[in-house]
């Protein structure tokens, strides 16, 4: 998030898109219906009707994988109505011209044509978003998991810098991410071209510094991403990975050929608390310690590093992630001789300089620092961008609306949206050894428009067949009027009925996300 | 009678009382949160008694227990397991001792729960009077009060420098008589000052949730209300759990070792869909609406129908958890906010 969660409160108008904020981010979806209340201004743009659009003052219902073309109808309204903030584009920005120029044509008649909003509609929620000082986008999976997620990210920061709703308390462009520490994932430089503190792998002065700390050479070439991967090793040419805490089993698009990939490895080795369905498939499995066994940090979505402390001890024969991974490179000849958390703490503030302030002394008292924090007495960062951009000016980029990879034809006539439920996480490692959560969500399901369960002939609780041209699962259908006809909705969590069976495995150019949010399925009943 | 204890000297007591048993007292944890938590010496414990963050429920209810266990699949094999620790709970809010009086009556009328009993009777409530109710806090309006002390074996008020100490039990009485030396009579200003403290309190909750604002009557409420309220449900089960009177609970079988399996007993929550689901997914309460519903309507009219007073104690921990702002204190005076905007019309 450019902004803090604690900010919410005080915007005026909250635009939502991609994100079922109150199931998935409930403490954020918290904050959203306390801004309503306080008489903000709520904007939802989704394909699902989700629960937050019962708040909201406009709502508006997009054919999923078509946010581009919302996005610059937008953007062309503000232009178009004189609604920009002039003075920002002036000084705070480049390119603006090429991304007036490329929204022209996305007139809301345009817009209602591919996405199917009516035009009133998105005239008025561009004129609420426009005519106010503090607006904040949030926006989750429902924008990044598209072969265009990088495209609709770009069209969300245009719309705020074309308005100038970043840089201050109460606005900004915040994706919300979906783990506990995924952002001090990143943060941390789990990521193939970037080291910690996002500093480019390719930049020599960075790598050097690196060197030097750590005595040993760095490779210069960027490595692979998670879904590059899984094709390499498909092909042969990847032999061997280690997987950490993740369930690619269940969690990536196209499983089927997920299992070819992992059964053509030499050597696959998994460290997770459970047994998961792809530790399942290890030669080696590590035990891996879960959070109440762990001493850390955590860094969440607005960028605020905490403090977890250890509760108990591992069990079993699990170590802490660290120390397994200290004691392997020791096996491999390199001695990485970690004494504690705390001093790779010591290690990461001397190597990043987002991170330099942050230590586990300054943690203690505090209810954590957000970062940038550059010193030891810097208060830490609650908005990015303030008065200048990172890199100077904010670029606009224009970007024009491209289908999804998969549309619906006559053997598929569906659109497929995966996601998630409220009561289970992921791919249910955790939750679904829990009892009540699992009764809860017990099963997959799929999410059926009433008119074309009709259509299907299958009621409520009924078993269907689900099929897409990579695979096939069984599940309940689920009678919903939340989505429009010809749109379906499945959760991904369950290894028995898992919905990326289905999905496929089209990737976003720059990111290579993959495309979990679209795909195009046919839907029969069973028996 | 009250006695005077310094301070100073509170712990001192507390390490003779320690001797019989496991202390549970309110400690402020790294980062600053206050909750209630097990020591084994009365060193740590905070003496400024703000109200912790969640009830002592877990030590009588524990989130999640075995029951028992049993191999082979077998019921000649069948142990039960008994967690039959004494306790000392320090620090215990009137609302909390509400909760434990109120649990006695639920698991103990009609069939009695020896799972619980087993541990409540080797437990001394040592209970404080609340000086300082929170912004959160209406045990006035559940028929409570900041200085309720029924069930109490000790009943304590906090004067500043000093602790006045009363005994409501036998038990409670042993344990200060026995150790006399560390006690003095409370003199006659000191008798005026608990008065006093007790009425600078009932004010500040006055201020919380005025007099005339009382729980309503269940039935006068619309289901248009319901709808209303239940649009801001979660269904995050955490009014429940945090709930000191929620008592319901799970039962569920799961393996324990290779051929043993356990039988464990877990918290649970109305507002789960699941709670009341049967048989072939057919559901009662389907909807948000209904189950948020069926809670209130147990906590404000089948509490009162069964036990006589009302299924909450106002200590207001589901209006700080609630991520839809519709805790109870939230419920209340909304629902009285409708009735007098009716009245106007």
């Amino acid at each position: 998030m450019t902004n803090s969660i604690a900010e919410i409160t005080q915007a005026d108008v909250i635009l939502v898109t991609g994100s079922n904020t109150t199931e998935q981010h409930p403490m954020i979806g918290s904050r959203i219906l306390e801004a309503v209340q306080r008489g903000a201004k709520l904007i939802v743009i989704d394909p699902r009707r989700i629960p937050l659009a019962n708040f909201a003052d406009v709502y508006l219902q997009p054919k999923v994988g078509t946010n581009v073309a919302w996005l610059n109808g937008l953007a062309h309204v503000i232009i178009e109505e004189n609604l920009c903030d002039q003075d920002f584009i002036a000084n705070r920005t480049e390119n603006y011209l090429e991304a007036a120029d490329m929204v022209k044509k996305y007139t809301p008649k345009y817009v209602e044509e591919i996405t199917g909003i009516p035009p009133d509609d998105l005239i008025r929620a561009a004129r609420l978003y426009a005519k106010t000082d503090r607006a904040m986008i949030f926006y989750c999976m429902g924008v990044t998991q598209f072969t265009s997620g990088v495209d609709n990210v770009r069209a969300c920061a245009n719309l705020a810098m074309l308005t100038g709703n970043i840089g201050k308390p109460g606005t900004g462009v915040n994706p919300l991410r979906g783990q506990n520490n995924v952002q001090g994932a990143c943060d941390m430089g789990a990521l193939p071209d970037v080291l910690t503190g996002y500093q480019k792998l390719d930049d020599e002065n960075v790598r050097h510094r690196f060197e030097q700390v750590w005595q040993v050479q760095l490779p210069a070439k960027a490595g692979l991403t998670l879904t590059e991967m899984i094709n390499k090793a498909a092909d042969g040419s990847l032999k061997c990975l280690y997987i950490m805490g993740e369930n690619p089993m269940v969690s990536d698009p196209d499983l089927n050929h997920v299992r070819q990939a992992l059964e053509n490895l030499e050597l696959l080795i998994v460290q997770d608390i459970f047994m998961t369905e792809t530790a399942a498939m290890a030669d080696i499995v590590l035990p891996g310690a879960c959070f109440a066994e762990k001493e850390g940090t955590f860094t969440n979505t607005e960028r605020r590093v905490q403090r977890v402390r250890q509760a108990v001890l591992p069990r079993g024969k699990a170590r802490e992630d660290w120390r397994i991974i200290s004691a392997l490179a020791c096996k491999m000849g390199y001695l990485m001789g970690y004494e504690s958390p705390e001093e790779i703490m010591e290690e990461i503030c001397i190597l990043t300089p987002i991170y330099r302030g942050i230590t586990y002394h300054r943690l203690d008292d505090k209810k954590g620092l957000q970062w940038p924090c550059p010193n030891g007495v810097h208060p830490g960062t609650p908005y990015l961008h303030k008065d200048k951009f990172n890199c100077g000016k904010g670029k606009f980029y224009p970007v024009e609306y491209k289908e999804p990879s998969e549309l619906p034809d006559e053997n598929y006539p569906f659109r497929l949206i995966t996601g998630r439920t409220a009561y289970q996480f992921h791919s249910a490692t955790m939750t679904g050894r829990t009892a009540i959560l699992q009764r809860e969500d017990p099963d997959g399901f799929v999410e059926i428009n009433p008119e074309d369960a009709k259509t299907i002939g299958v009621r409520e609780g009924w078993l269907v067949e689900v099929s897409s041209a990579r695979g096939k699962v069984v599940c309940r259908a689920c009678i919903s009027d939340n989505l429009p006809q010809g749109t379906v909705f499945m959760p991904f969590h369950f290894a028995e009925s898992a919905a990326n069976f289905l999905t496929g495995g089209a990737v976003d150019p720059v990111a290579k996300i993959p495309e979990y949010k679209v795909c195009a399925v046919r839907i029969k009943g069973v028996g | 009678m009250y006695y005077i204890i310094t301070k100073v000297m509170v712990k001192a007591w507390l390490r003779k009382l320690i001797k019989q048993g496991i202390l549970v007292a309110p400690t402020q944890l790294k980062g600053g949160d206050v909750v209630f938590k097990e020591a084994f010496t009365p060193d740590n414990i905070s003496l400024e008694f703000k109200q912790p963050l969640y009830s002592v429920k877990s030590y009588f209810l524990p989130q999640e227990e075995t029951l028992f266990t049993f191999r082979n699949s077998s019921v000649d094999t069948l142990q039960e397991v008994y967690n039959e620790f004494p306790r000392i709970f320090f620090g215990l809010r009137p609302c909390d001792l509400k909760a434990v009086t109120q649990a006695d009556r639920f698991f103990g009328e009609g069939f009695q729960d020896s799972y619980y009993y087993h541990r409540r009777k080797q437990t001394l409530l040592m209970v404080i009077g609340c000086n300082n109710p929170e912004s959160h806090c209406f045990c006035h309006s559940m028929g409570i009060g900041p200085f309720y002390k029924d069930g109490a074996d000790i009943f304590m008020v906090d004067l500043g420098s000093s602790l006045a100490v009363t005994a409501g039990t036998p038990n409670g009485k042993a344990a200060i008589e026995d150790y006399l030396y560390f006690f003095e009579k409370a003199t006659e200003e000191q008798k005026d000052e608990i008065i006093l403290e007790e009425y600078a309190a009932l004010s500040k909750l006055n201020y919380n949730m005025p007099k005339d604002v009382g729980p309503p009557d269940f039935s006068s409420i619309s289901d248009e209300f319901w709808e209303k309220i239940s649009r801001k449900c979660f269904s995050c089960g955490s009014c429940s759990y945090i709930c000191p009177l929620c008592f319901c609970y799970n039962v569920v079988d799961r393996q324990n070792k290779i051929f043993e399996g356990k039988r464990v007993r877990t918290w649970d929550s109305c507002i789960f869909e699941g709670f009341t689901r049967m048989a072939g997914r057919h559901n009662l309460f389907k909807n948000r609406q209904d189950r948020l519903k069926k809670r209130f309507a147990h906590k404000l009219q089948q509490y009162p129908e069964k036990y006589g007073l009302i299924g909450c104690t106002g200590c207001g921990r589901c209006t700080v958890t609630c991520p839809g702002k519709i805790g109870m204190m939230d419920v209340i005076k909304k629902f009285a906010a409708e009735v007098s905007t009716d009245d106007k019309k």
